[in-house]
């Protein structure tokens, strides 16, 4: 039944980690990419690192109220944040999956 | 039999860094049924011996026991809720919704969203919500958790009277399955539903057996008296 509280947590930081992700990818284009489209690269590094680092400092930081939502249901900081780097890997493997599958039709 | 619950905690040491210590040795125990009324003054540390309880502040020494296991955080044995002093609802989610987050059991969840104060609000969002009702919410979400303890941090600040008597009889209720500790300045309301006080003084606990004796150490000399 926690998962629903996790969920949230993602559905929460996700549109805030979507748009920095996508301002890294654009402002500062990688160039060391092996792939045939740089965006896969690019956007995958910056969707789970900074774009997720810099959503977590800002939760961190101005979510100290809410956090005992999840303290009340047993959930540390350490495995919501956690859950949502795991979360977002998968994502943007999913991501990945689907545009790679549409770029080579 | 049913086994005895039991919040135990002794030798809790803290100290903000920099700064003399907040809490030398204290000693303290609830168990299921307890009420304790936990008074102090403004910077005696209450809130952060709550929270040291709670598992969210790590003390430089302690030593916890939940139902007789050892505990470094409370929070996630799942016996231990907290109230902190400011809300911690997230203001743009529906009552609806946050129901649904955080309760699991399907009739507790039922229960509570019939509830005569609650049913008015459920399709309210947070911030629509008055100071009285938002705390009244927050407590009932926190009394349908499965938790044996409670630790409810000023739950009656800036409350009107009638929404304090709903708390206080909604803590009554619960007192038969849970143990409470209450913290709040508010000490009259405090000592209408407290079985024991304990006064948080100088770093350490001390139990007030008598009200009378809080007029010796806590209450401010009257006028007429000086």
């Amino acid at each position: 039944m926690r998962y629903k509280l996790y969920l949230y947590y993602f559905k929460s930081t996700l549109l805030v980690n979507l748009f920095i992700s996508f301002l890294f990818s654009a402002l500062v284009p990688l160039r060391p990419s092996y792939h045939p489209v740089p965006f896969f690269v690019s956007f995958s590094f910056f969707f789970i690192t900074l774009g997720y680092g810099m959503t977590l400092l800002a939760f961190h930081y101005f979510g100290k109220r809410t956090r005992y939502l999840y303290f009340n249901r047993q959930i540390s900081l350490v495995r919501l944040y956690g859950y949502g780097f795991i979360a977002n890997i998968a994502l943007v493997l999913l991501l990945h999956i689907i545009l790679k599958m549409a770029w080579t039709k | 039999m049913d086994q005895v619950k039991e919040l135990y905690a002794d030798s809790i040491e803290f100290g903000y860094a920099g700064k003399s210590r907040l809490l030398t040795g204290i000693y303290l125990t609830c168990q299921t049924g307890d009420i304790i009324g936990l008074l102090g003054r403004n910077g005696a540390g209450k809130s952060t011996l709550l929270k040291i309880l709670f598992g969210s502040i790590k003390a430089q020494h302690s030593h916890m026991l939940i139902n007789g296991r050892k505990s470094v955080k409370p929070y996630l044995s799942g016996k231990v809720g907290y109230l902190p002093q400011d809300s911690f609802l997230p203001t743009s989610e529906k009552v609806s919704k946050l129901i649904t987050l955080m309760i699991e059991d399907q009739a507790n969840r039922h229960t509570l969203a019939c509830d005569a104060k609650i049913k008015p609000l459920i399709d309210k969002k947070v911030y629509q919500l008055s100071g009285g009702e938002r705390r009244y919410l927050e407590i009932c979400l926190l009394m349908y958790q499965p938790t044996d303890f409670l630790l409810l941090d000023e739950p009656f600040t800036g409350l009107e009277p009638i929404a304090v008597q709903r708390i206080s009889n909604l803590i009554s209720i619960f007192a038969k399955t849970k143990g409470f500790i209450i913290t709040d300045h508010s000490y009259g309301d405090v000592l209408a539903i407290a079985t024991q006080i304990l006064l948080l003084q100088n770093g350490s606990c001390h139990r007030i057996k008598q009200p009378e004796e809080l007029v010796r150490v806590y209450l401010p000399e009257r006028a007429d008296d000086q």
